[in-house]
């Protein structure tokens, strides 16, 4: 059975603790799921910032050191929320769910957008299928951003310096 | 599952960081070749201009020559210290390089092999098909690089 994800982005898919690998077929990205005819199938679609976990400011100090002062590493993800949805289907030989995600929280919160939508005719069941707020990796990602370019500028000052002291002296 | 997340994002970073650091060593490598290109482009450059000069004398059937300023224009004096100073440049940085380069070859390597080994060790098979390609790139250009420096005999 095949489950079709669209729009994933950067969501990992857990089915009983294990990551599916996600394939890609024809533009098209799906997971192969293992199962019994009839079985009751739990996927998990879990995402989350890389500024959430516990050490942050350890790993983005090591891809700021190696990335030759964060210049050489991705772009860290603006988009820092988190999403942790669990969705249900009966397995059955050869069938198909699509899935569509949307990366979208609402600030205000003023309506509750999905994240995760049945676009199939299969049958799911969604639960907690919508974004999280992550205020704590948001303020760790803008602090990460004025860090990282306060030290640029104080390395680019110690560097000039000492060129000047060398062209002087 | 947090741990596998966080595994997963660090491998993910670690590779795009790796085949970026790769470019970047690529790209320097470029620095001798650049250099001698400018002593050759000035060189050629000078050779243009008494072939564009001389061809004007000719179209203005030698009339041209009459003209104090343009006659002082044919007067080209090579400054020796200017060209000392840009031959000792040179020669401080191709004693850098020849020293750097095999450094750097090795690095930008290393850096490619792990990038694409990460890339299909990965659960994640997005981006994958663009790593080995900016990979492969990026091997050609740290070859031709390479090519060039060492067949400048340096």
């Amino acid at each position: 059975m095949r489950v079709y994800l669209i729009n994933r982005g950067d969501v990992a898919v857990f089915q009983s603790e294990n990551q599916l690998t996600v394939n890609r077929e024809n533009g098209a990205e799906f997971v192969d799921i293992a199962a019994a005819d009839g079985e009751e199938v739990t996927l998990r679609f879990y995402r989350r910032s890389e500024f959430a976990a516990k050490l942050w400011w350890l790993y983005a100090a090591f891809f700021w050191i190696i990335g030759v002062f964060g210049i050489c590493t991705p772009r860290y993800s603006k988009f820092v929320h988190a999403l942790d949805c669990k969705v249900k289907f009966a397995a059955y030989q050869n069938g198909r769910i699509d899935l569509r995600f949307a990366h979208y929280l609402d600030e205000k919160g003023e309506r509750a957008f999905p994240a995760v939508e049945n676009v199939g005719s299969g049958m799911v069941e969604i639960e907690d299928g919508f974004y999280v707020r992550d205020e704590l990796s948001r303020r760790r990602r803008k602090r990460y951003i004025v860090l990282s370019n306060l030290a640029r500028l104080i390395c680019l000052v110690v560097v000039i310096v000492i060129v000047v002291k060398a062209i002087i002296g | 599952m947090d741990n596998l997340i966080v595994k997963s994002q660090f491998e993910q970073r670690l590779g795009s960081t790796l085949i970026r650091l790769g470019w970047l060593m690529a790209f320097l490598a470029y620095i001798p070749a650049l250099i001698m290109a400018y002593i050759t482009v000035m060189a050629v450059a000078l050779v243009m201009k008494i072939i564009i000069m001389l061809a004007i004398v000719v179209c203005t059937f030698f009339l041209i020559l009459l003209n104090e300023g343009f006659r002082e224009r044919f007067r080209m004096t090579i400054d020796a210290q200017e060209v000392q100073e840009v031959e000792q440049f040179a020669n401080r940085a191709y004693g850098f390089f020849s020293v750097a380069m095999p450094l750097m070859i090795a690095l930008t390597a290393a850096f490619i092999v792990v990038s694409v080994v990460l890339a299909f060790v990965q659960k994640e098979k997005k981006g994958r098909v663009g790593r080995v390609v900016s990979a492969v790139l990026c091997a050609a250009v740290m070859t031709v690089a390479a090519v060039s420096f060492y067949g400048m005999g340096a």
